[in-house]
């Protein structure tokens, strides 16, 4: 993970340790809170920058650091901080309709870290033997899939919860919770897969990865 | 996009000294969650009219102002009055009145009407448990509640402290997105654009330096705490320690009561 560049003043011990997983996971979750807030207006529904949030963190902190983030994160909405998209909190919201989301953001950080690890480490390997193209293209490639994939995993728990929770029936669920978000949903895939790779550039040139 | 961020709600918390305000932490958790359990088990309406009676007395005891009922239910006011409609059209049953293909039958009504409340009560149990405990004490409770756990190496000490480091950083970072906001709005970005590609081009040089600064903030925090020895939560002694006296345990044992009576409504008021 920590590849930390000759000469900056950063140390690599701290980099590694179980106290800068605490401050990271901490700070990122408070991240993933503030990106809920910001919406955009964008056609048919605002677009949040809450699931990219999610998606970018995840990417960046991997498949351990990704998901602990993301529980730490429900766990704030939990205790009262107002978190949750629309600036609502406690556990009223976690167990209501839009809870099921919540709890997808764990499952979607996790996959997106999986391949941000997956597309880091070939990407470095490739590196090492010349291969830069290539390992861009492959970098990309497990992003995007894994930005997909992790799309998917949020409404695969997000629509049954809300259709349980309301008692409107899968069909209304889907109709309500996730046809209108599809589009831009898409558009945050896309542009996770940009933004981990332009974060952890910046990460890189800054000594802080 | 207009206004700033920091206009937005930065916290629920009423300080206040009602007895609400007092209870442990602990205890207003528990029955928090116990509460909004109970609102998926009651069967009908005279156990949720019970389970609205026990909030709204809650509410009140609280002295919670009466706009919070309001602000509780407005981020979800679309999906509830979603709900409401699918539920009443789509019931058969006797129709009440019909419009072209839809009829609102009196049972469609009967059964969007509970549902419908009781997604209402669920999101201001919440307010009222937010609106009369600090983040701090509810974290503290949390912590309480997973001890246990750490026997089966679940670091409970360590998940605080991370609740806890999310929500110092909640201002800081969203003061930082504002400034971003602004700097980018003054370089010229618009994202006011309804073009999913402009758009996603006047977000990157938003999200970027955020994430960036995010790491930086984890770094220093990190070295901050690594050179003021912390070595986990082991041995550590607190600042605040959680007691609970015999007002709280009497407030859990009404709450309790109050939970049961609710939930057993429907066997003694008849069908």
């Amino acid at each position: 993970m920590a590849e930390g560049m000759v000469g900056q003043a950063e140390s690599p011990a701290i980099g590694r340790s179980r106290v800068a997983s605490l401050a990271l996971c901490g700070v990122m979750a408070a991240l993933v809170a503030v990106c809920a807030w910001v919406s955009l207006p964008l056609y048919p529904v605002p677009f949040t920058l809450q699931t990219l949030g999610v998606l970018v963190a995840g990417g960046l902190l991997g498949r351990k650091l990704g998901p602990i983030t993301l529980a730490v994160y429900i766990l704030a909405g939990l205790v009262g901080a107002p978190i949750f998209a629309g600036g609502h909190s406690g556990p009223g919201v976690l167990l209501g309709p839009t809870g099921g989301y919540l709890v997808g953001f764990v499952g979607a950080a996790f996959i997106m870290g999986w391949a941000g690890d997956i597309a880091r480490r070939g990407a470095r390997g490739q590196r090492l033997r010349g291969r830069r193209a290539r390992g861009k293209a492959s970098a990309v490639l497990h992003l995007a899939v894994g930005a997909l994939l992790a799309s998917v995993v949020i409404y695969l728990i997000g629509v049954p919860w809300l259709a349980l929770v309301t008692g409107m029936g899968l069909k209304a669920a889907l109709t309500a919770g996730m046809v209108p978000y599809l589009l831009s949903d898409t558009i945050k895939a896309a542009l996770a897969v940009v933004l981990v790779r332009a974060v952890d550039r910046a990460l890189v040139s800054q000594g802080l990865r | 996009m207009s206004g700033s961020l920091l206009t937005l709600a930065m916290g629920q918390y009423v300080p206040g000294d009602s007895a609400v305000h007092r209870v442990d932490p602990r205890f207003k958790l528990a029955t928090s969650f116990a509460y909004a359990i109970g609102l998926f088990l009651v069967g009908g309406w005279p156990g949720l009219s019970l389970m609205a009676i026990g909030l709204a007395g809650l509410f009140v005891a609280g002295g919670l102002p009466a706009r919070y009922v309001g602000r509780g239910l407005r981020p979800l006011l679309v999906l509830i009055a979603f709900t409401f409609l699918v539920q009443a059209l789509s019931l058969p049953g006797k129709a009440l009145v019909t419009v072209g293909p839809f009829s609102i039958t009196r049972e469609g009504l009967d059964q969007g009407g509970f549902l419908t409340f009781r997604l209402a009560l669920l999101l201001l149990s919440s307010v009222v448990l937010t609106a009369t405990t600090s983040p701090v004490s509810l974290t503290d409770a949390l912590e309480w509640f997973l001890r246990p756990l750490a026997r089966v190496g679940v670091p409970a000490y360590e998940i605080a402290l991370m609740v806890t480091i999310a929500l110092r950083y909640i201002p800081t970072l969203l003061r930082e997105a504002d400034d971003l906001l602004r700097a980018q709005r003054a370089r010229g970005v618009d994202l006011s654009v309804r073009n999913p590609w402009r758009l996603a081009q006047g977000v990157m040089p938003l999200v970027v330096p955020l994430f960036v600064l995010s790491f930086r903030h984890a770094d220093d925090l990190a070295v901050a705490m690594a050179s003021r020895c912390y070595h986990g939560g082991r041995g550590r002694t607190r600042y605040r320690e959680l007691r609970a006296g015999l007002r709280d345990v009497v407030g859990l044992g009404v709450a309790a009561g109050w939970l049961g009576l609710a939930l057993s409504a429907g066997r003694w008021w008849g069908p």
